[in-house]
C-alpha cells in the first residue's frame, strides 16, 4: 500500500514536471526549456524506475510460471511491451495511415 | 410493490418529462430521475427473489430479474447516469436529456431482463435511444456518424433476432441462460454475435471510434457508459466460459493499443481505450472461472467510472477549448488545474496503478489466467497493461494539458482559454474521481456485490503492488524517453468501417451506375422509336403509294411512271386526283357491301 501511494505521487509529479516544457515553450524561449524539462523528466523517470527496483528487491511479485521469477522481469515486460507496440504501430500507420480528409472528399 | 420498483422506470418517466422544461430545470429532473433510479436498486432484495413478469401471448416475459449479477451492474449503470447527469447539468439540450435517460433506462431494463425477448425489446431500445444521444450533437458529421451507428446496431439487432427465434423454435423457450446457449448450433451463434457487435469485438469495432467522438460533450459520457457494459453483462450471463472470447478478447486489447495510440483525435483515443478495456473483460468471461468471472464484472464496473470521468474531463476540454485535436490541444493545465486533476486520476485508474480502482480490478482478471495456466495470454495481458499507460495513461494528461505540439494551431498564450469548467461539471468529475480512489483504497464493499463464490482475491499483496509499479515505472521511462516518436500527428487510421464507408458509397456509385444506365437506355430508345415513328408517318403513305402503283406497272403501260409520280404527290399533299378519290370510295363501298352479305 505504502508503496502503491509513492508510485501514484510519483507518476503525477513526473507529469507535471515533463510538462514544463509546455509551460515555457509557449513564452517564446522553447528549445532550452523544452530540453531542460525533458531532462526533468527523464531524471524524474529513471528515479522511479530505480525505486521501484528497489522495491521488489525487497517484494517480489508471485511467480506463476517458470519465466517470470527472476528479478526485473516486469521491468523488461514493461520497457520492451512499449517498444514493441510502438513498432506494431508505426507499421501499422504506415499500411493505414491516411490524411485527415480522406472520407471527406 | 414499492420494494420491486423496476429501476429503470423512474429513468422512462424521466426522459417523458424532462424534455418539457428548461435546461436548468429539465437538468434537475434528469438527475432526479437518475438518483431516483439508484434508490430503487438499493430497494431491490437482491437475492434473485424479486420478479415482475407479465405472460401474454403465450410468452413469459420477465422484466425484472433482479440476482446479484444484474444488481452489481445496476448499480453502476445508476450510479453513472448519476453522475453524468450532475457532470452535464444545465448543458444539455432538452432532445438530449431525454434520450440519454432513455438511453441508461434501457440499459437498465437489458440488465434486469429475464428472458430474450424482453431483452431483445430493450436491446433495440437502447440503440435507438443511443442514436438520438449521437444525432444531439447537432453536426453533420454526428448525423453521419449517427446513422452508420444505427446501421451496425440494427445488424447486430436483426443477429440477435434471428439467433433468438432459432433458439425458440428448437428448444420451446424464449429463457434467457448460459444453459439454454450452450446448446450449440446456429441459434447461439448468432445471439452470441448480437452481442459481440456490441461490445465492439474486431472487426465489428469500427462502429464506437466512429460514433462516440461525434456526440456533445456531454453526450459521450453516457455513451461511453451503456453499450459495451451492456454486451459485456450479457456476454457473462449467456456465454461463461466460452473460449472463443479469450481469443475476441486478446484481439480486441491489441487493435485498441495500436489504434489508441495512433489517434490524434482525444475522445477517438478514449474510445479505442474502450475496446481496449472491453478485451480485458472479455478474456475475463473466456475464462470462466468464478475468480474470473467476478473480475470481469469488478473491472466493468470501474471501468465505467474512470471512462466516464475522462469523458468527463476530455468534454469538459472540447467545450471549453472548441478543439478535440491532440495536434492542437495543450498548455492548458494552469486555465484547467481540476479538470486536469481528475484527467490525472482518470489516467491512472486506467492504467491501473496501486491506490486507483483500476488496481483492484483488471489484477483480478490478470490472476485468473495466472491460475488458469495461460501463460502466454497472461503476459500479454501485462504487456498490455504497460501499454496502457503509454497510449493514455500519460499521454492524454500530457499531450492535453503540458506539451504543445511546437506550431500547433493553438500555440500562441492568447489562445488558450482562461475558464475552468462549469461547477456541476467539476463536481460530476469530483465525485467520479473520489469514487475511483476510495475504491482503490477500500474496495470491500464493491467486493462484496461480487456475484460469484469464489477463493477471496487480496489485492494489496506487496509482491502485486511492486511488480505493478516495476511495469508502470518502465513504461514511464519508455514514454519519457521517446515522447517525441509518440506525438500524435494529424491524420487518421483506416480502420474496419472503411469497409461500409467506401463501400457504402461504391454500392452509391454502383447502383447510380446502373440505375442511370437504364434510364438513359430508355430514353434513348424512346427517341428513336419516336423518331422511326414519325418517319414512318411523314413517309410511309408516299412509299405505300408508289409501291401499291409499282405492282399494277405491268398493267399500265407507258402512264405506269406517270400514274406512280401523281399517286406519290397524292400521298404527300392528301389531295388524291379525282380517279383515286373515287377508287378508294369504291373500293370502300365493296368493303361495306361485304361486311353487310
Amino acid at each position: 500500500m505504502k508503496n502503491g501511494t509513492t508510485s501514484q505521487k510519483g507518476q503525477t509529479g513526473q507529469t507535471g514536471k515533463t510538462g514544463q516544457t509546455g509551460q515555457t515553450g509557449q513564452t517564446g524561449h522553447a528549445g532550452p526549456a523544452m530540453a531542460k524539462g525533458r531532462l526533468l523528466a527523464l531524471r524524474a523517470a529513471a528515479g522511479l524506475c530505480l525505486a521501484s527496483l528497489g522495491a521488489s528487491l525487497l517484494a517480489h511479485g508471485p511467480a506463476h510460471f517458470g519465466f517470470d521469477g527472476f528479478f526485473g522481469f516486469h521491468a523488461l515486460v514493461g520497457f520492451l511491451a512499449c517498444a514493441a507496440l510502438v513498432l506494431v504501430t508505426g507499421l501499422a500507420g504506415v499500411f493505414l495511415g491516411r490524411g485527415e480528409e480522406f472520407y471527406d472528399r | 410493490m414499492i420494494a420491486s420498483l423496476h429501476p429503470a422506470l423512474p429513468l422512462f418517466a424521466g426522459a417523458a418529462l424532462t424534455g418539457f422544461f428548461g435546461k436548468k430545470t429539465g437538468g434537475a429532473v434528469s438527475l432526479a430521475a437518475a438518483l431516483a433510479s439508484v434508490w430503487a436498486v438499493s430497494a431491490l432484495p437482491g437475492d434473485g427473489g424479486t420478479s415482475l413478469s407479465l405472460h401474454p401471448a403465450g410468452l413469459s416475459l420477465e422484466f425484472l430479474r433482479a440476482d446479484r449479477l444484474a444488481v452489481l451492474f445496476a448499480w453502476i449503470f445508476t450510479l453513472s447516469a448519476s453522475l453524468a447527469c450532475l457532470f452535464s447539468f444545465g448543458r444539455q439540450s432538452a432532445a438530449e436529456r431525454a434520450a440519454t435517460l432513455a438511453y441508461a433506462g434501457s440499459a437498465l431494463g437489458a440488465v434486469f431482463a429475464g428472458d430474450m425477448v424482453t431483452l431483445y425489446v430493450f436491446w433495440e431500445a437502447m440503440a435507438l435511444a443511443a442514436v438520438f444521444v449521437i444525432l444531439a450533437g447537432g453536426t453533420e458529421r454526428s448525423r453521419a456518424a449517427a446513422y452508420r451507428y444505427a446501421l451496425v446496431h440494427l445488424f447486430g439487432g436483426i443477429c440477435l433476432l434471428a439467433g433468438l427465434a432459432l433458439l425458440a423454435a428448437k428448444t420451446g423457450s424464449t429463457a434467457f441462460t448460459a444453459a439454454l446457449l450452450a446448446d450449440g448450433g446456429p441459434g447461439p451463434l448468432l445471439v452470441l454475435a448480437g452481442f459481440l457487435i456490441n461490445a465492439s469485438a474486431f472487426p465489428f469495432s469500427a462502429w464506437l471510434p466512429d460514433s462516440y467522438p461525434e456526440s456533445s460533450p456531454t453526450g459521450a459520457v453516457f455513451l461511453s457508459a451503456f453499450t459495451t457494459k451492456t454486451a459485456v453483462y450479457v456476454l457473462i450471463r449467456g456465454f461463461p466460459g466460452y473460449g472463443l472470447l479469450i481469443a475476441a478478447g486478446c484481439l480486441m486489447i491489441l487493435y485498441g493499443l495500436v489504434y489508441a495510440l495512433r489517434e490524434n483525435d482525444l475522445r477517438r483515443l478514449l474510445s479505442y481505450s474502450i475496446t481496449n478495456q472491453v478485451g480485458f473483460m472479455l478474456v475475463g468471461v473466456g475464462i470462466g472461472t468464478p475468480q474470473a468471472l467476478n473480475g470481469a464484472c469488478v473491472l466493468a464496473f470501474c471501468h465505467i467510472l474512470y471512462k466516464s470521468l475522462m469523458f468527463m474531463s476530455a468534454g469538459s476540454v472540447i467545450a471549453a477549448t472548441g478543439k478535440r485535436k491532440l495536434t492542437e490541444l495543450g498548455g492548458l493545465f494552469s486555465a484547467m488545474p481540476l479538470t486536469f486533476a481528475a484527467t490525472v486520476v482518470g489516467a491512472m485508474s486506467l492504467s491501473a496503478l496501486p491506490g486507483t480502482c483500476g488496481f483492484v480490478s483488471k489484477p483480478m482478471v490478470i490472476a485468473a489466467t495466472a491460475e488458469a495456466h495461460m501463460a502466454l495470454v497472461w503476459l500479454f495481458l501485462e504487456a498490455a497493461s504497460a501499454g496502457t499507460l503509454l497510449y493514455a495513461g500519460l499521454a492524454v494528461p500530457y499531450f492535453v494539458f503540458f506539451g504543445q505540439s511546437p506550431g500547433a494551431p493553438g500555440a500562441s498564450p492568447k489562445a488558450a482559454p482562461s475558464r475552468e469548467a462549469p461547477p456541476a461539471a467539476l463536481a460530476g468529475m469530483g465525485l467520479a474521481a473520489l469514487a475511483c480512489l476510495g475504491i482503490g483504497i477500500y474496495p470491500w464493499p464493491l467486493y462484496a456485490l461480487m456475484p460469484y463464490a469464489a477463493p477471496e482475491f487480496v489485492p494489496f499483496l506487496p509482491g502485486r503492488i511492486t511488480a505493478v509499479f516495476e511495469l508502470l515505472a518502465f513504461a514511464g521511462l519508455f514514454f519519457a524517453l521517446y515522447v517525441p516518436v509518440l506525438r500524435r500527428r494529424p491524420g487518421i487510421t483506416l480502420d474496419t468501417d472503411w469497409f461500409y464507408r467506401t463501400g457504402g458509397r461504391f454500392l452509391y456509385r454502383l447502383a447510380d451506375a446502373v440505375t442511370g444506365g437504364i434510364n438513359t437506355a430508355a430514353l434513348d430508345t424512346a427517341a428513336r422509336a419516336v423518331a422511326a415513328l414519325r418517319r414512318l408517318t411523314a413517309r410511309g403513305p408516299q412509299k405505300l403509294a408508289a409501291l401499291t402503283v409499282t405492282l399494277f406497272f405491268p398493267l399500265l403501260g407507258k402512264n405506269a411512271h406517270r400514274l406512280r409520280d401523281e399517286a406519290v404527290l397524292a400521298a404527300q399533299t392528301w389531295t388524291p386526283p379525282v380517279g383515286v378519290t373515287l377508287a378508294a370510295a369504291l373500293l370502300g363501298l365493296c368493303l361495306i357491301l361485304v361486311l353487310v352479305l
